[in-house]
């Protein structure tokens, strides 16, 4: 497995994932479901990497999980946002948004 | 911040649940393969093909799990517990390996931390009391003399003037007395009983029968209810100065100590309450009858405090007020001239208390001592005044008081075991060291059996350095299991220890193991784990891959070198390290070897001094006095039928009393004046003196050289008389028949008492008191207790019998009916004294020898493990030696002869060695000097014979090797 590629996905999926969970608590399986329709495609993820990446958001307290039963009646691991959680979102989201915008102006200014 | 610490504990407790948590992510794994599975039917898939895509696109799951896992846990935390498996899967594969290495590491720990617990306890250990730093001892100091010991009036007045002081407190050392508890079994009824003992007059209350229905034992037996009991008087302030508080009722207060005989209070030891009352609450306000005084129990003193003098626990407290009163403290412990049948607390000339102060805030011991040596002075120049001799005045009037940190409390056994101790210290530690490079050698023999096994797993990728932590991990196992074994050794060992030198301290020093000492063997461990496993761990990780892979290539190797050393000592590059530790172990042996030997000779020359007295069937009784009011001519009575009945009992030969007896701890000195005999300026005349019985040198056996023994004339009124040791003669009467000192006069005290007493005869010198058993004789004189009837406390019996012990009860029985007050406080024999008085230096011999073969053992030990190991590996080059024509003596002599050159090495560094640590113990050595060449020509005798048997057995075995197996051997 090659190290940059993890790098690169470790932001961008950590964003989505908390992202994802903004609306409400979801297990793992409806995370990648969703991560997979919002980024229309262009983000292909391999769905495994997912889980080690939600244990690490686990650890660093941004989201905890519990074990819920979904609507067919089945066990399973439901994430949801903390507090602090929240408030990394919205750090996150302000930094992307800042990083995009300084790209697009490089991009634009290379032009 | 806080996020990720919670993080790093989730994490660490996530090591604890791992298989749970492992379950879970199969779950999870498991629902999320399903629910994509099910969409891609959804989509249309075959059953297969959906399984198969599903995995597709969640990527290799075991991947994703090992990932999981390690970002679960502390990478580092499960390496660790990894390699603990490894290590504990090695121990287990290997048992005899283990518990060698084990037990050694275990020994040599375990008597490190119990002697640890004991210099920890008699040498670093505050006193629990508040702020301990700023308390300071009190001690005299005359141009000749230190002496701790103040008069009452001294220390009343410290205690008035001394500002740079927060207070100033006394103290004696413990004494005997004798106790009755109150009894509290029920409340009814025993109310009574304890009002009637206490109205009864004193000498009734003394019987020691509690009358009515808390009657309890045999009347036969009147003291059984009563007990012999240690007690510490101490002044008012002594609870509050110290800032400890009662754990029930009050401490005392100045209050108890304004009046004398006005307060009758008593403080018991947390000690004594739960032994003898239950920690029954209801004890403080009770009658404790003390010597058959009653006091009242006013508290308790707490669980951890047993006063300042750390290695005596006393079970009651008194004022300095009820001194007279308990008549408590009143026997022979105290300095100079007083009466000791009037109290002592009104006594100028009497030193009995010893003196503690606590510094003042933000003053220096300095000032202190300049202050107090002011108000000591404002009391000896009163003193003075009573002195006739000009020098004494000068003496008393130069006094000074010098202060020394109290905060460690006062100890004798500190005071006579610190340079014992540390000692044993030292030689724990090389004990240690010694298991540590067996250790050390045997890790690394076994690394070098498992080269293969370190080159594969090189070959196959593991870094050094995790090797290298593996191995680590292993021994630092090896010594942690080994320190808590060690612990439990140590649990024991230090009570073991305290208790071959001093049975009393056992209880008063908290030998627990506590957490300095567990922190200590954590420590020592910790050290020895990485020190004997750092060698071994580089050393067998430091390979050449390919060699180390073909097998036997090693064995090739060494014999290609062996081709080219003529000698026949093969490999000598293998295993340097395994060498120099072997040469290390028995120089370090030796050293430990020639020590013991030391102290063993040491005591065996004070086994065998000249004690001037017969040391066979002599049985010694303690006699306390303190509830028998006899007097004068009364008092001789007692002592005429006590003799007498003694005498009648079988198989007593005689019997006599004496002050003093042999080897009692006591001792009363004081100056003496001898006309003719001018003293050098500076001169202190000090004289033991020992009022006897008749018939007193008869029944010990000490030898009259000249005059007469003492006989019925010498009665009161009669001329006084006295009989003197040949050192007396000898030092002040001078020497020659001519000059003999028979009919001469002498006088205890000034000038005015010189011709007081008149020499009737001389005796043998006698190594009586127990204090200068070690060194010269003091002058002695001998007094007839007729001519100045005291109570004489040392009751000796010469036996007809094989054991004197035998006699003990007879005699005790014969002593209650003579007197029913007068209580035995012990019986022993005269060479159960003897043994109590070498106490230390038996401890000290038995433990250095113990430690000496101990590291002997371990020596051996490691030898022949290190050579078994060489011949092992050499069996092919052995065989190949056999098969060319070597004789089997010539194998036996080629693997000896190594063992030889590792000994030869190891006893040349030990001898420089041990000749340069002997002069630390040539004070503790009695008869001999440190560089005995006896002791090292046998220590070395010892070891070289050892260690060539060590060598022998696999020299032997390599003999035995059959040429054809060896030569096919791998």
């Amino acid at each position: 497995m090659s190290q940059d590629k993890e790098d690169l996905l470790q932001g961008t999926l950590d964003l989505l994932v908390l992202q994802a969970l903004s609306l409400g608590a979801m297990h793992g399986y409806g995370l990648a479901q969703r991560i997979r329709q919002v980024s229309q495609e262009v983000l292909q993820v391999n769905q495994g990497s997912l889980y080690p990446a939600l244990l690490r958001l686990e650890h660093q307290g941004w989201i905890a999980a519990d074990w819920r039963t979904t609507e067919n009646n089945r066990r399973a691991k439901y994430y949801s946002l903390t507090r602090t959680g929240r408030r990394q979102l919205a750090h996150e989201t302000e930094r992307w948004t800042r990083f995009s915008a300084a790209i697009g102006r490089l991009l634009a200014a290379a032009q | 911040m806080k996020p990720l610490l919670g993080g790093a504990l989730r994490r660490f407790a996530s090591l604890f649940r791992k298989s749970r948590l492992d379950a879970e992510l199969d779950d999870e794994v498991r629902f999320h393969l399903e629910m994509e599975t099910r969409a891609n039917l959804e989509r249309g898939m075959g059953p297969e093909e959906a399984r198969r895509a599903a995995r597709r696109s969640f990527g290799g799951v075991e991947q994703v799990k090992e990932v999981y896992r390690a970002r679960r846990g502390l990478p580092w935390a499960d390496s660790l517990l990894q390699d603990l498996r490894y290590a504990l899967r090695t121990m287990r594969r290997s048992p005899v390996f283990t518990a060698v290495v084990l037990l050694s590491l275990a020994f040599g720990i375990g008597t490190n931390s119990a002697i640890f617990g004991l210099v920890d306890a008699l040498l670093l250990q505050l006193l629990p009391v508040h702020e301990a730093d700023r308390l300071v001892l009190l001690e005299k100091a005359d141009r000749n003399e230190k002496t701790p010991l103040f008069s009452w009036t001294e220390l009343a007045r410290l205690q008035a003037g001394c500002t740079a002081c927060s207070g100033v407190l006394g103290y004696t050392a413990p004494f005997d007395l004798v106790l009755r508890p109150p009894t509290l079994r029920n409340t009814s009824g025993e109310q009574q009983g304890d009002q009637l003992q206490q109205d009864q007059p004193r000498r009734a209350g003394r019987a020691g029968r509690p009358g009515g229905p808390d009657q309890q034992g045999p009347p036969a037996a009147p003291s059984l209810a009563e007990e012999t009991a240690a007690g510490q008087i101490v002044s008012g302030n002594f609870f509050t100065l110290l800032g400890v508080r009662a754990a029930a009722g009050r401490a005392f207060t100045a209050a108890d100590d304004a009046v004398p005989n006005g307060q009758p209070v008593a403080v018991i030891s947390y000690g004594y309450w739960q032994r003898h009352l239950a920690l029954d609450p209801a004890a403080v306000g009770r009658t404790l009858v003390v010597n058959g005084v009653p006091l009242t129990i006013v508290g308790v003193a707490p669980r951890a405090f047993s006063g300042v003098i750390v290695d005596q626990a006393p079970d009651v407290f008194l004022p300095i007020s009820m001194q007279a009163a308990t008549r408590g403290y009143a026997d022979v412990r105290t300095q100079g001239e007083g009466n000791h049948e009037l109290p002592l607390w009104n006594q100028l000339n009497v030193q009995w208390l010893n003196v503690m102060a606590r510094l003042a805030p933000a003053t220096s011991a300095r000032q202190a001592a300049a202050e107090l040596t002011v108000l000591l002075r404002q009391v000896t120049a009163q003193e003075a005044l009573t002195q006739n001799d000009a020098q004494t005045r000068l003496d008393l009037l130069s006094e000074t008081v010098v202060l020394s940190p109290g905060g460690h409390g006062v100890s004798d056994l500190r005071r006579r075991f610190t340079r014992p101790l540390l000692i044993l210290m030292v030689v724990a530690l090389l004990v240690l060291l010694i298991a540590c490079t067996n250790v050390a050698s045997l890790l690394l023999a076994r690394a070098d059996g498992r080269r293969r096994e370190m080159a594969v797993r090189l070959g196959i990728g593991a870094g050094r350095g995790r090797l290298i932590r593996q191995l680590l991990t292993e021994s630092l196992l090896l010594s942690f299991l080994g320190g808590a074994l060690g612990l439990l050794f140590a649990h024991w060992g230090s009570a073991l220890l305290l208790g071959l030198v001093s049975r009393s301290a056992l209880r008063a020093l908290d030998l627990s193991v506590d957490l300095r000492r567990v922190a200590f063997a954590a420590a020592v461990a910790l050290v020895t784990g990485v020190a004997f496993g750092l060698a071994p761990a580089l050393q067998s990780t430091r390979l050449d891959l390919s060699s180390a892979l073909k097998k036997g290539a090693s064995a090739l190797a060494g014999g290609t070198q062996s081709g080219k050393a003529a000698t026949g000592v093969l490999g000598r590059a293998r295993l340097p390290l395994g060498r120099l530790l072997i040469a290390v172990q028995i120089g370090l042996t030796l050293v430990l070897l020639v020590g013991a030997g030391l102290f063993v000779r040491s005591l065996r020359n004070l086994m065998g001094i000249e004690t001037g007295y017969e040391r066979q069937a002599l049985l010694l009784l303690d006699l306390n006095w303190q509830v028998v009011d006899a007097k004068g001519e009364l008092l001789l009575d007692i002592y005429r039928r006590l003799v007498g009945r003694a005498q009648a009992l079988p198989g007593v030969r005689s019997a006599s009393l004496s002050l003093l007896g042999l080897l009692s701890g006591n001792a009363r000195t004081s100056n003496f004046t001898v006309p003719g005999y001018a003293a050098r300026p500076g001169e202190r005349m000090d004289v033991l003196q020992c009022p006897v019985t008749p018939g007193y040198f008869a029944t010990v056996g000490i030898a009259l050289v000249g005059g007469r023994d003492f006989g019925p004339q010498d009665r009161a009124g009669a001329p006084a008389v006295a009989i003197i040791n040949e050192t007396m003669a000898r030092r002040y009467f001078g020497q020659g028949r001519e000059r003999s000192p028979v009919g001469r006069r002498f006088g205890l005290g000034g000038m005015r008492h010189a011709n007081d007493l008149q020499v009737v005869g001389v005796v043998r010198d006698a190594k009586s008191d127990s204090n200068t058993f070690r060194e010269m004789t003091q002058p002695t004189a001998y007094l007839p207790v007729a001519q100045k009837p005291e109570q004489l406390y040392d009751f000796e019996v010469r036996t007809a019998l094989a054991n004197p012990l035998a006699i003990g009860g007879p005699l005790r029985q014969a002593i209650a009916e003579v007197e029913p007050l007068l209580a035995v406080s012990s019986v022993a024999t005269i060479g159960e004294q003897v043994d109590r008085v070498l106490a230390r230096e038996r401890a000290v011999a038995r433990l250095t020898g113990f430690f000496g073969l101990l590291a002997l053992l371990l020596a051996a030990i490691g030898l022949y493990g290190v050579m078994s190991y060489n011949v092992a590996r050499r069996t092919n080059e052995i065989g190949l030696r056999m098969a060319l024509g070597a004789a089997r003596g010539q194998v036996v002599a080629m693997v000896l002869q190594e063992t030889a050159r590792l000994t030869v090495a190891g006893v040349a560094a030990g001898l420089l060695a041990a000749l340069a640590a002997v002069r630390l113990v040539s004070s503790q050595l009695f008869g001999m000097t440190a560089y005995d060449p006896a002791t090292l020509v046998t220590a070395t005798a010892v070891l070289v014979t050892v260690a060539l048997l060590a060598g022998l057995l696999p020299a032997l075995r390599a003999a035995d090797t059959d040429p054809m197996a060896a030569l096919r051997y791998e």
